[in-house]
Formats: structure tokens, sequence, C-alpha cells
């Protein structure tokens, strides 16, 4: 495998995992942050 | 988090782990495209998301019409802001895959290829509604522009797929031009598998915020 090949390779699964990882952390603070986000067992968190 | 929700999150995490091992690790290199045939494994199952959730922007917003609940206004946002999500690591993994392939002799990441320009295009689409959606403050006009919208922007998702055959050319590969094999689709399933897990457990929580059910 070529060093532009495997970097590109890498970067491509960085983008895809990290941005997703990225996206549901904002969610959950989103969520959090309008007081909907139920847990169970118990009220939305403030 | 509800134990659905965990359930959902644990399995798309397993799914994820087991496809990015295959797509990085497990599968030999394709007959036709080498080693960089394995970005494909990481912009197809994007694509194919970020089609399934403008579809369902499109359905929600329906519903938002018919019967104007504003739960299904929510679907439409949630859907619309991942599957904008999808779009962008499409479009991000889709340059790198054309670098290495397509333009391998040119160092070249962009042509304006009609897969490059339509996806694009589809991209502003989605960026915009979620913008204007900003710009309106009354939740039922919100609701009811970004309904509408959704529907008429989602002309934008056949066109992306279309605008090979309408424009008659393109470099973008086939699955057969790849050179795909049995085993690379069974990773390429494990991945779709795991993003639509991921995207399953995200819009249940957003539904779940909005007074929804399960």
């Amino acid at each position: 495998m070529s060093h532009t090949v495997g970097q590109s390779i890498l970067l491509s699964a960085g983008i895809l995992w990290g941005l997703l990882a990225g996206y549901l952390l904002w969610l959950r603070w989103h969520l959090r942050g309008r007081g909907g986000f139920k847990t169970p067992g118990g009220p939305p968190s403030p | 988090m509800s134990s659905k929700n965990s359930i959902l999150l644990l399995t798309s995490v397993a799914l994820g782990a087991a496809g990015t091992w295959g797509a990085l690790a497990a599968l030999a290199p394709a007959r036709v495209l080498g080693e960089a045939y394995r970005i494909f494994f990481f912009e197809f199952p994007s694509a194919l998301l970020a089609t399934g959730l403008f579809t369902l922007t499109l359905a929600a917003g329906l519903l938002y019409l018919r019967t104007r609940s504003l739960r299904w206004d929510g679907v439409a946002e949630g859907s619309a802001r991942l599957g904008l999500l999808f779009c962008t690591i499409t479009l991000l993994t889709g340059v790198l895959f054309a670098r290495e392939t397509w333009y391998e002799h040119q160092n070249l990441y962009w042509t304006w290829d009609p897969i490059e320009t339509s996806t694009l295009s589809m991209w502003f689409v989605y960026a915009g509604l979620l913008t204007l959606r900003r710009a309106v403050e009354e939740p039922e006009a919100r609701a009811r522009l970004s309904a509408v919208l959704g529907v008429f922007g989602y002309v934008s998702v056949p066109m992306t797929y279309l605008s090979t055959r309408i424009a008659g050319f393109s470099l973008h590969p086939t699955s057969a031009s790849i050179g795909l094999e049995p085993p690379m689709w069974g990773v390429a399933v494990l991945m779709v598998a795991s993003l639509a897990g991921f995207s399953m457990a995200a819009l249940r929580w957003e539904w779940q915020a909005s007074g929804g059910r399960g």
C-alpha cells in the first residue's frame, strides 16, 4: 500500500467515525439542554 | 438513555467495528482499484444513508402538512440534519476516493464531474433548508415552510443519482468497474447496518425528547 493511499483510507475512516461521534455527542448535549433527554426510571434531565 | 437505545447503540458500535476492520484489514485488495477501493466502504454507506434520511425528511414533511403535528416537523428536522452530515461525509470521502482512483496521475481532488456537482447541489439544498429554519421563529410557519422545501428540495436526490445518465458521462465507477466480490459486499452491508443503527438511535432520542413514546 503506498503511503498516500494508506493515508487517504485512514482519513476516510476518521472523517466518518469522527464526524458521526461528534454529531451524537452534540445531539446528546443539545437535547439535555432542551430538557427533553429521557433516562430510564426517572424524569427528564434538567 | 433508554435500554432500547443502549442496545441499538452497542449493536451499531459492534457492526461498525467489524465493518471497519473488514474494510481496513481483513479484505484483500480489489481486482481493479487495488487498495484505494477501501475508501468505498466509508463513502458508499454514507451516501446511502443520506439518501434514506432525505427521503425520511420528505415523508415527515408530508405527514406534517397532513396532520399539522409539530412532532413530524421534529422528525423532518432531525433527518435533514443527519442526512446533511452523511452528505458531508460522502463529499469529503468522495474527493479522497476520486484523488486515489480517477485522478491518481493528475493529483486532482475535484473536477466538477456530474456526480460531484449534483451531490454538492443536494448538500446546498438541505444546508439551505436547515439555515432557513433558523431564520423563522414562529414554529407553525417554520414547520410549514420547511415541509414545503423538503418536498420540492427532494428533487435534488433522484437528480444526483440520475446526473451521470442525464449528463451522459462520468468518471464515477460502478460496483462492476471497482471489481467488488461477495465478501466485499458483506463488509459494505455491515457498514450500512451500523450507520442505520446510529441514525435510528439519534432519531429516537429526538422523538423521545419531543414527547413521543419509544
